[in-house]
């Protein structure tokens, strides 16, 4: 307890104390400019992801358009004249009651 | 004055203590309320994308949700709106370029929409052509890109992205759940199968000239739905712009008189309580005395037949006779057990309820026994036909993809050995009776026909059918149910003058079987040159 009065009398201890506070503040200030840039980068990050993803599914909606059945089996018949194979009929030109 | 020096070292080193706490407290919380705020951010925008995508058994997208955007103009800023709204007009073909024109002009107004839905490249565009005063707004929309397939099954969302109707509406919460995760939810269906059942249940309709009509196909073993079409179609992407009728869905959601398809089960009712024999004989042109109101057949077959001859022939007075036998009490407990005296618990927005009088007299009971009386949806006829699949049991339909190896639930309706004899006189019907007409060589149908007159709430009327037609197949490895509608038919000539099920659905489900078969690994034989004619 007595060592510690001892610091607490010396001259030195204010300043000390000052350039400790002032490291600490320094360090605070720089910690949040820096948690807040990280923040931002996320931010950013996250909403270009959210963008791809967006695109993604509107690239990947367009595809399947382009594929659905509909529209390959009218590009077949037009333009390769091909179209689904007829079955054959049980009863030609039998219509039973 | 030691003494108050030390106190107010005390002093000054406690308030340093606590300053240097502050900010060692500070400096612990600031990367969790960073946290904070980022997910607060993330929640901005998300009810729209938080939708998962519909994907049916192969993984083939069928539902999703793309971002969109409103294009707004604050007129006061746009310096040339001829010039503004000739560009606008060369990117979105479907503008009204002299009302657009006259909206930018208007320099009252601080805030004008030019153009709704417009898509991403669309923006881009518009942003490339550089016009003073445009705005955007996010528009995210619910997309179904195989536009009018599959609508019925998939339905659509509202513009708060609820479902309201389909798998979208009786999905709504797992749709929700599965998105907020990233996934997506697969459906059972095969975009294949039901392109080739909306196909040729569009041309069934067309030939027949009807009203409108139906078709689900089945995996009998699972329970699953591989296609559920109804006629006519709507865009689901645009379904303000379908008239009603058009959105009504005529498998799952409306209830018929399915008619003669009933007939299977009453056969098997009476054989599986013992109330028949096989070589029974049963005179047809002789009507049923129904608590004194006499049924007739149509057309009796002379003479006399077996329950076989009844079932081929499609025999109203047998059938009527096995039910009377039966008695009510036990119609009733077997159709329950049918899944068709209850609402079917499908994952869509439209289940029917059934309808089947609580009260029955002698007359109802022998009139349900071939098809009058009760009403139910074609989806709940083809669950009830997944008996003649399994052996007895039943599956219940659902429009999920069941994984494999998961254990399917069934109920017991009837003994192995009835259904399977059953479904041999079924595959009699196709061979040799009214169901002629779908017989395709290598698929082995079996299957019945049912031409039902609409009630009218007075009487049924003869100029108005349901005709019907459900099928199983392969006979000899049952598997799948098909079962087809057409309401309403005319007698055109396309289809022989006639309107019954053997003239109109029945070759319809015969031309779906045939076509679906490949995808099914069945084989079929090869029509030759010049064969049906669509």
């Amino acid at each position: 307890m007595n060592s510690m009065f001892k610091m607490l009398h010396s001259r030195a201890f204010t300043p000390i104390a000052i350039l400790v506070a002032a490291v600490l503040m320094v360090g605070l200030y720089k910690t949040k400019t820096e948690a807040h840039a990280a923040r931002e980068r996320i931010e950013r990050m996250t909403l270009a992801n959210e963008a791809s993803r967006a695109e993604l599914k509107a690239l990947r909606a367009e595809t399947q358009y382009l594929e659905s059945p509909a529209r390959v089996d009218a590009l077949s018949r037009h333009l390769l004249n091909m179209s689904p194979p007829e079955p054959p009929d049980p009863n030609a030109g039998e219509r039973a009651p | 004055m030691i003494a108050q020096a030390e106190a107010r070292w005390r002093i000054l080193a406690m308030a340093i203590l606590v300053g240097f706490a502050i900010i060692a407290l500070r400096v612990i919380t600031l990367p969790l309320l960073v946290d904070a705020r980022a997910s607060e951010r993330r929640d901005i925008d998300a009810p729209a994308f938080t939708r998962a995508d519909l994907v049916d058994r192969n993984d083939v997208l069928l539902a999703t949700t793309i971002p969109g955007y409103n294009l707004a103009a604050d007129p006061r800023l746009v310096f040339e709106p001829e010039k503004a709204a000739r560009e606008l007009k060369r990117i979105l073909p479907d503008l009204d370029q002299a009302q657009v024109a006259r909206k930018l002009a208007d320099r009252s107004r601080k805030f004008v929409i030019v153009a709704n839905k417009i898509t991403q490249r669309q923006k881009q565009a518009i942003l490339a052509v550089g016009v003073a005063g445009l705005m955007f707004e996010d528009a995210p929309r619910r997309a179904y890109p195989n536009g009018v397939l599959a609508a019925h099954a998939l339905g659509f969302v509202n513009r708060g992205f609820a479902g309201v109707a389909g798998v979208e509406r009786g999905l709504d919460g797992v749709i929700r759940k599965a998105g907020q995760s990233g996934a997506h939810v697969r459906l059972s269906l095969d975009i294949r199968l039901q392109y080739a059942l909306e196909q040729e249940l569009g041309a069934a309709v067309a030939r027949a000239n009807a009203e409108g009509g139906a078709g689900v196909l089945l995996d009998g073993a699972t329970g699953e739905v591989l296609a559920l079409a109804s006629a006519p179609q709507f865009d689901p992407n645009r379904p303000g712009a379908g008239d009603d009728p058009a959105k009504l869905n005529r498998a799952s959601g409306a209830i018929y008189e399915m008619g003669s398809t009933i007939k299977p089960f009453t056969l098997a009712m009476a054989m599986q309580d013992g109330l028949v024999r096989h070589d029974e004989p049963f005179t047809p042109s002789t009507p049923v005395n129904a608590g004194g109101v006499m049924l007739k057949d149509h057309d009796p077959k002379p003479g006399q037949i077996t329950i076989r001859d009844a079932l081929v022939h499609s025999s109203n007075t047998v059938m009527a006779e096995l039910a009377l036998r039966l008695g009510a009490e036990k119609q009733r407990a077997y159709l329950d057990e049918l899944g068709l005296l209850r609402r079917l618990p499908i994952e869509m927005g439209e289940s029917g309820q059934p309808f089947a009088p609580l009260r029955t007299t002698p007359e109802q009971v022998g009139r349900m026994g071939f098809g009058h009386g009760a009403m139910m949806s074609l989806l709940q006829m083809a669950g009830a036909y997944t008996v003649f699949v399994n052996a007895g049991e039943r599956a219940s339909p659902t429009m999920l993809a069941q994984v494999s190896g998961d254990p399917v639930r069934r109920t017991r309706v009837f003994d192995p050995i009835v259904a399977q004899e059953v479904l041999l006189m079924m595959r009699d019907v196709v061979m040799i009776g009214t169901g002629k007409t779908a017989d395709i060589e290598g698929l082995e149908i079996a299957g019945k026909t049912g031409t039902a007159e609409i009630f009218d709430g007075r009487v049924y009327d003869p100029d108005r059918q349901v005709s019907s037609f459900i099928a199983v197949f392969p006979a000899s490895a049952p598997r799948f149910v098909l079962a087809l509608a057409v309401m309403e038919p005319a007698r055109t000539q396309a289809n022989g003058g006639q309107a019954t099920a053997a003239a109109t659905a029945a070759p319809a489900a015969g031309r779906v079987a045939a076509r679906i078969a490949p995808f099914l690994g069945l084989g079929v034989e090869a029509a030759p040159a010049g064969g049906l004619t669509p």
